[in-house]
């Protein structure tokens, strides 16, 4: 065994048959660790590098065998059920193993390349069939790039098709190693506002344009998306100037997707013992998703895109 | 002939003719027809002393020339089984199973005697909802009378279902034990002589069975016996031809009345009904006349219960589409809209089955067999729409056109879609039962799911089998079933003495070589009284090897014969067999008493025991390698035990299936709690579907588990039930995703799958409001279902099913 394929990353999810993160059927790696903090994140598990804890209340049978075993006392039985401690839970996942139901969960895992290179292979089939592969996303993937060039290395050796979903909030010298071992890179480009993407998302926007660019002049095919967020990024001139830059500066953008927003993870963070602040907000409506994909066709984009759950109908 | 198309369609749309053709079948309420019923019985009664085959085709005869017959408004094709618009035919002589099943209900609701139970226990098959029953319950008052008090009375001790009975209890055999190794009344399920029909038409069965019978001598080997063979198939093909000559009649008659288009359109089908089905036909139309008509006067003669399918219609109709094409007398719009009216006519069928078509695979070459044809029924099965029962079977290889399987998968757009077969495995399966290479590649598939070969055997894919679940349970328990401690089973030691898991593979093997042996037993019992009093003339004359040998095929006379044992829940089973290698054997959190205390008590007071079975023991259907080799083991000595055995009475092999068709709640109500964490009663899981809710890594971890389980040579099919959301279906881009998908499943070995994609929300909806919903299709076995005329308990599994592939 050599030495990279020990290599160990923090990984969240490796969800199988997965439709949405690239072309065909793929398998994709969802790592833990996001340097950005955008307020209407999917998931919210994926934000801190570390392992964390979850209890599913609709899978609790109220045996309280978690309690008994938790060595550090960091869970209590409460009226809203299990609550949990996070400044005294390690994730050591003893109450895991002693619950009968499942009803609580480790997020995050530490494995190795080969472990979850033995995971993705296994769909090989699928991926021949289909067009599909690999894609690591997250999270960001280049918050852990030692472990994500190794698993790329291996998929590429494999001859499985590597799809990178970033979001451009890293350096460039890390990125960079990450983009040259990937077939297709999955970009984020949530809104053009200087001011408001540092404020809301933590990162400044000149780091990700530049890095949007620099990919461009590597010639890797690109395919960019865009959340759309009410009140965050669903503004039209948002989406017009989001057109504008990848018509002017990323020519080898082959696909632009506008992702409509979901509420539906709003249990996730109740989980992790969070208050999500946009937990009420309402789903965008399809027309108004129409009229977005309408106006960055305008722009002169002819590979427009939009997807997820709308107001009117399940999409 | 080229202008009998009043009103064309161009687009992939319904014309306002077919339009009203469908409506007028979804606004038919069921209803009780007794007139095949009651000739039957007046021809049976006028023949006591003549050969059973002789008396077969006389009450054939007596019903084709007395049953009422219509024609509709709108109708180009003729023909109807009943007189009432949706009704079954009563195959009284046979017995009551399926929707005879139904009548006896029906009549039992009428007496007062209708318990829960015993309507559970009559709904069987299909297992159908209270609303459905609803309207068989409206039996005029003449109707019930005349069942009552003159038909069903003359059949005490002289139908099959009696006869079967009577030796059952002159043998010996334990009535308890006919629960669990059981074989109801029926054999069927058969791709029926549709080829020689179209060869040489029933004037040419009928003038082949008189130079047969001619030929024979008196020194022959049985001739008296195959003499009466071939004069009862004499008869019966007469009264065929006799019977399409009075549609002929009829027509000319109301053409009489009519005016314009409507006169010369009956004027044509005067024309086309005194030519097929007695002779070949000479045009695409006739074509579909003589298939429809020859459905029609088989189901008359054997009853609606025993399926008879109709095969592989792209591939025997297609040199009469080309034909017509060429000679510039139809268009493709043309032909779809009598494809369309084709389709509506097989889903007047309730038993499912009948109505299965299959559809492209490879040719008896081995080359791709795909045509015009197999697209044109795509598209008239998407123009039709929802509702109807209509299905569809599609065969790939691995060189069929992947443009044809995307177009195939898009079916899934309207709910229900196609059910899709793997050539290469399937023709693996054939090889083995015996059938020649070519023969094996010219297969479809019968009634629900079941491949056999094509209007060259005794199909026979249904009707007896045993549930492996309670042959589980007979294992843990000593041979004693958990509902009432009764021993049915055979003595396997006591779980005190087992020392390894391999001890209690040991004892499920011994139940289930005791129980198979006894459900052959029982069948071969029931397969010698149909032999000697029951055989089917009209239907052996299109199989063939029946005309070649004189013998009936339920005397052996096809030139393939088998018999299918049936089974479900392999991942019930392996889920149980897998729990308890893992918290009895490895892990040691219980011990086999203790498991048993659990089981016997249906996990009262030990829920914490029940939520760990299910959730930290392994399951089958999560690319679980070792989970899987268990899977493949069962599959494997299944295989093993059933092929031990072959028919004395037919002289084939059996052969296993696995698939459930509402069964699953049957086989549930009939065993105790279980180790995988099943509760007393509730469904075990379907065919060989991973059970509800244990698909946790997904559909391609499913995909991987399911197709090693198809290793075994299942011959007789194996169903897979999949629930994926209706997304996958909408776009062209995931469209061609599915279409990734499927062929990955067959290149890993995956035998057969059907997809469900539909969502909770909708389902749950449909159970609330079915008003709303009678467009609604679901996948129960191959073959799609009215999902509001399904029982609750089978509604609910479905629903279970669907629910976890949204989470």
């Amino acid at each position: 065994m050599t030495a990279a394929a020990e290599i160990r990353g923090m990984v969240f999810n490796i969800q199988r048959n997965s439709t949405e993160d690239g072309p065909g059927i793929r398998t994709t790696v969802f790592m833990k660790g996001c340097p950005m903090h955008c307020p209407w994140c999917h998931n919210p598990e994926s934000i801190k590098l570390s392992p964390e804890l979850v209890w599913y209340s609709i899978r609790c049978i109220g045996v309280q065998a978690c309690i008994k075993d938790c060595p550090k006392d960091a869970l209590t039985l409460t009226q809203d059920g299990i609550v949990i401690d996070r400044s005294r839970c390690d994730a050591c996942g003893q109450c895991v193993a002693a619950c009968p139901a499942n009803a609580l969960e480790i997020l995050g895992k530490r494995m190795t390349v080969d472990e979850v290179s033995a995971a993705v292979l296994r769909d090989r089939i699928f991926y021949e069939k289909s067009g599909g592969g690999i894609t690591l996303s997250g999270g960001e993937p280049s918050l852990q790039p030692g472990f994500a060039a190794a698993l790329m290395q291996v998929m590429r050796r494999e001859g499985i098709h590597v799809a990178l979903d970033t979001c451009g909030g890293t350096k460039w010298t890390v990125l960079e190693p990450l983009v040259e071992l990937a077939d297709l890179i999955l970009l984020d480009l949530k809104m053009m506002d200087e001011d408001k993407h540092l404020r809301v998302l933590g990162v400044s926007l000149d780091t990700v344009l530049n890095n949007a660019r620099v990919i461009a002049r590597k010639g890797k095919n690109l395919w960019v998306r865009t959340p759309v967020i009410p009140g965050y990024t669903d503004s039209e001139d948002n989406i017009r100037r989001i057109a504008r830059f990848i018509r002017n500066h990323l020519p080898n953008t082959t696909r632009y997707d506008l992702l409509a927003f979901n509420n539906t993870c709003s249990t996730k963070y109740r989980r992790l013992g969070q208050v999500w602040s946009m937990e009420e907000e309402s789903q965008i409506s399809k027309e108004r998703m129409d009229m977005l994909a309408a106006i960055a066709k305008e722009e002169g984009l002819n590979f427009v895109h939009w997807s997820g759950m709308t107001k009117s109908s399940k999409h | 002939m080229s202008t009998v198309f009043a009103e064309r369609s161009t687009q992939n749309v319904m014309s306002p003719r077919i339009a009203r053709l469908k409506q007028k079948l979804m606004d038919s309420a069921y209803e009780v027809d007794i007139e095949r019923a009651r000739y039957y019985t007046q021809a049976w009664k006028e023949s006591e002393h003549e050969p059973p085959a002789m008396r077969a085709a006389k009450g054939l005869k007596k019903t084709l020339e007395n049953m009422t017959i219509r024609i509709d408004d709108d109708e180009l094709l003729v023909g109807a089984k009943t007189f009432k618009p949706v009704a079954s035919v009563l195959g009284v002589e046979r017995g009551t199973t399926m929707l005879n099943a139904a009548i006896r209900k029906a009549m039992l609701k009428r007496e007062g005697q209708l318990t829960p139970q015993i309507s559970m226990l009559l709904s069987g098959l299909g297992g159908h909802s209270e609303e459905f029953d609803r309207e068989i319950f409206n039996m005029p008052d003449e109707v019930y009378r005349e069942l009552k008090e003159e038909i069903l009375p003359y059949w005490e001790g002289k139908d099959l279902r009696s006869m079967k009975a009577a030796l059952w209890k002159k043998r010996g055999v334990d009535p308890d034990l006919t629960e669990l190794a059981y074989s109801i009344d029926l054999q069927g399920h058969i791709i029926v002589g549709v080829k020689r029909v179209l060869e040489i038409g029933f004037k040419g069965i009928g003038e082949w069975a008189r130079k047969a019978a001619a030929e024979l001598s008196p020194g022959d080997k049985d001739c008296r016996q195959r003499k009466d063979f071939y004069e009862a198939v004499q008869v019966c093909a007469e009264a065929v031809c006799n019977f399409s000559n009075r549609y002929a009649e009829l027509a000319e008659k109301m053409a009489e009345d009519a005016e314009g288009q409507r006169k010369k359109e009956l004027l044509e089908i005067a024309e086309r009904c005194r030519w097929v089905p007695a002779n070949p036909p000479r045009s695409f139309i006739e074509a579909l006349q003589s298939v429809w008509m020859t459905q029609v006067v088989l189901t008359i003669s054997y009853g609606d219960d025993s399926v008879q399918t109709i095969g592989r219609l792209d591939q025997w109709l297609y040199p009469y589409y080309k034909n017509d094409i060429e000679k510039g007398i139809l268009t493709r719009d043309q032909a779809r809209e009598l494809l369309e009216e084709h389709l509506i006519k097989v889903s007047h069928f309730l038993v499912f089955g009948h109505n299965n078509i299959t559809l492209g695979g490879v040719d008896r070459n081995g080359e791709d067999a795909v045509n015009e044809l197999s697209y044109l029924y795509l598209d008239a099965h998407e123009s039709l729409g929802g509702g109807l029962r209509k299905s569809f079977s599609v065969r790939i290889s691995p060189k069929t056109p992947r443009d044809f399987v995307k177009r195939a998968a898009r079916t899934y757009r309207q709910g229900a879609g196609v059910a899709f077969y793997n050539d290469e495995v399937i023709i693996r399966d054939l090889l083995v039962d015996g059938y020649s290479l070519e023969d094996a590649r010219d297969y479809a598939l019968v009634g629900c799911a079941e491949p056999t070969g094509s209007c060259n055997n005794n199909g026979y894919t249904a009707g007896t089998g045993t549930y492996l679940m309670p042959v589980l349970e007979l294992a843990l328990f000593e041979g004693c079933r958990l509902r009432d401690g009764k021993r049915i089973g055979a003595p396997t030691p006591n779980v005190a003495t087992f020392t390894s898991f391999e001890d209690v593979k040991e004892a499920f093997v011994g139940q289930l070589t005791y129980i198979v042996d006894a459900a052959v037993r029982h069948g071969d019992m029931k397969d010698q009284i149909i032999a000697e009093y029951f055989p089917s003339p009209l239907l052996s004359s299109t199989i063939e090897g029946c005309l070649e040998s004189g013998y009936d095929i339920a005397q052996g006379g096809a030139r393939y014969n088998h018999v299918t044992l049936g089974t479900q829940a392999l991942g019930s089973v392996v889920n149980s067999l897998a729990a308890i290698r893992w918290a009895v054997f490895e892990e040691k959190l219980l011990t086999m008493e203790e498991l048993l205390d659990h089981l016997r008590n249906n996990f009262a007071g030990a829920e914490n025991i029940r939520q760990m079975l299910i959730h930290k023991a392994p399951k089958y259907g999560t690319d679980d390698p070792k989970t899987d080799e268990l899977a493949q083991w069962v599959m494997e000595v299944l295989e093993k035990t059933v092929r031990s055995h072959r028919s004395p009475v037919l002289g084939g092999p059996y052969r296993p299936i696995m698939m459930s068709s509402g069964t699953q709640v049957i086989e549930g109500f009939l065993c105790g709690a279980s180790a995988d964490g099943r509760l007393a009663g509730q469904a075990v899981s379907n065919g060989i579907s991973p059970a509800n809710g244990t698909e946790r890594n997904g559909a391609t971890a499913a995909m991987h588990s399911v197709a090693k389980a198809c290793k075994a040579h299942m011959s007789a099919g194996s169903t897979f039930n999949m629930t994926i959301s209706p997304v996958m279906f909408k776009t062209e881009e995931n469209l061609e995703k599915f279409t990734g998908m499927l062929l990955a499943y067959f290149e890993l070995g995956g035998r057969q799958i059907q997809i469900n994609p539909v969502t909770v929300e909708t389902l749950k909806d449909a159970q609330k409001n079915p008003q709303n919903y009678t467009d609604l299709l679901v996948k129960v076995t191959g073959y799609s279902f009215r999902f509001i005329d399904l029982s609750t308990a089978l509604q609910n599994d479905i629903i279970a099913r669907t629910e976890f592939s949204e989470i």
